[in-house]
């Protein structure tokens, strides 16, 4: 019973990073029904992606980075593989950084965000134009990384009640070597 | 037989990115070439996401239905008296309009006139909204069930939103007039010069083969102009607002970021209607 009870918490542990992502990329979409507000709507699944490789890089692997991505490409209307993309090029990145991020002022993990943002707004700007044959206008991606970091505090607070309900990672991390 | 498991295992993760940046490069190349499969799985997964961001979507339309109320409510006077004044100028656009109408008939029936079919319509909430960097798309609460097929027009009190291009069971999309693959053939109301309305993915919208010299002019009035047979003619569609670079720019009536509740139209063109479906599936008259 009690092993039970422990397998399915652990179960509940390793997917939460993924489900809460999932769970943002649906909100993202949703519509605000108040005009301009709800067109220039971030995408917050790279925000999320963001925040759980720094803080749990062994639950967000890039299987599930791509998983996310996937679905918001799904929910979006986007071509099927252009946001997953973009979010497997922040866990990269973020990956190669988290050392200097993790455990340091918020400021610093904001300014962190705003690099893999504007990192995933340059791939996304990439794949859009080559995959219209078009040079696509710069402004609308910008002003949907402004949003992203603007709402970037409230997505790491949601998130960050997330993480303390989850345990520490050290028995998790072990497991998987 | 474990450890081969385990080595394959210890593979994927060493070639994790490469392998799903390639995964993800291989769905974009079937994407872009429309691959059957690739849509019927998307508006099946749709589908299956439909009913969360519906529940998703309702505490956003809560919570604006609520703001709107207290903003009507501060403003109920001087509401109530341009109401008043708008209700006596639409009183005698009304006795105009019976007056049109009825002599309307009357030619009609001189000249033997074909009516113009009806449509039908269901009404569907938006769900969902996008607006990357790939496309303006909505998603809504009807689908296959419910009569919605792929080519339908979409609009609001306001005007035209954009036409169904993806149906599932229960849901489908929408692509709106200001997504760059949009093209609805338009007329002014007034000089029924033709011209094509096309999206870029910005918030605004422009007219493309206007002919030279067309009857065009700031403050016009755009309908739909009902060619190609998938749009029912004279659905208000926007104002012309200027020309910037030779290109006429158009304000669309409707704002779908502001619509919680639309119509999809059905409108059946008999004789037409088959092929024109088809065609229209394609993208081919758009």
């Amino acid at each position: 019973m009690e092993t039970a009870v422990r397998r399915i918490r652990q179960a509940l542990v390793a997917t939460a990073p993924l489900l809460s992502s999932l769970v943002l990329v649906l909100l993202g979409s949703v519509p605000l029904y108040a005009g301009h507000i709800g067109a220039v709507m971030p995408q917050l699944g790279i925000a999320a992606v963001f925040y759980w490789t720094i803080y749990r890089p062994d639950l967000m692997t890039y299987r599930a980075a791509f998983a996310v991505g996937l679905v918001a490409d799904i929910v979006s209307g986007a071509p099927l593989g252009s946001t997953a993309l973009a979010v497997l090029v922040v866990r990269r990145i973020v990956l190669a950084q988290r050392r200097y991020l993790i455990g340091k002022p918020f400021q610093v993990l904001w300014t962190g965000f705003l690099v893999a943002a504007l990192a995933a707004a340059a791939v996304s700007w990439c794949t859009a134009s080559l995959y219209l044959f078009r040079l696509i206008d710069v402004g609308p991606l910008l002003v949907r990384t402004v949003m992203a970091m603007v709402m970037f505090p409230a997505v790491a607070w949601l998130l960050a009640r997330c993480q303390v309900m989850l345990p520490m990672p050290r028995a998790i991390t072990l497991q998987r070597g | 037989m474990l450890k081969s498991a385990h080595n394959f295992l210890g593979a994927l993760q060493r070639f994790a990115l490469p392998l799903f940046v390639g995964l993800a490069i291989g769905l974009m190349v079937l994407s872009r070439i429309d691959n059957p499969t690739v849509v019927n799985v998307r508006a099946e997964l749709v589908d299956v996401l439909a009913p969360v961001i519906d529940v998703m979507s309702r505490p956003t339309a809560a919570i604006e239905n609520t703001v709107s109320q207290i903003e009507h409510f501060i403003d109920v006077y001087e509401e109530n008296a341009v109401l008043r004044a708008e209700n006596e100028r639409l009183l005698h656009w009304q006795s105009v309009a019976r007056q049109l109408d009825a002599e309307n008939r009357q030619y009609s029936a001189l000249l033997s006139t074909v009516v113009e079919p009806r449509e039908a319509f269901v009404t569907v909430r938006i769900i969902g909204m996008s607006s990357g960097a790939f496309v303006k798309t909505a998603i809504v609460n009807a689908g296959r069930n419910d009569g919605i097929q792929v080519g339908q027009a979409v609009t609001s009190a306001e005007g035209i939103l954009g036409r169904v291009i993806e149906v599932g069971s229960r849901s489908a999309r929408v692509l709106l007039l200001t997504d760059l693959n949009s093209r609805v053939p338009v007329m002014v109301q007034q000089s029924r010069a033709p011209a094509v309305l096309a999206g870029d993915n910005s918030d605004v919208v422009s007219l493309v083969f206007a002919a030279d010299g067309a009857a065009i002019a700031v403050g016009d009035r755009l309908v739909t102009s009902g060619e190609g047979g998938l749009l029912p003619p004279g659905l208000p569609v926007g104002v012309v607002t200027g020309r910037e670079g030779g290109v006429w720019r158009v304000r669309l009536f409707a704002d779908p970021a502001r619509v919680e509740y639309a119509r999809v139209l059905d409108y059946a063109l008999p004789g037409l209607l088959p092929a024109a479906r088809e065609a229209g599936a394609a993208g081919e008259l758009w």
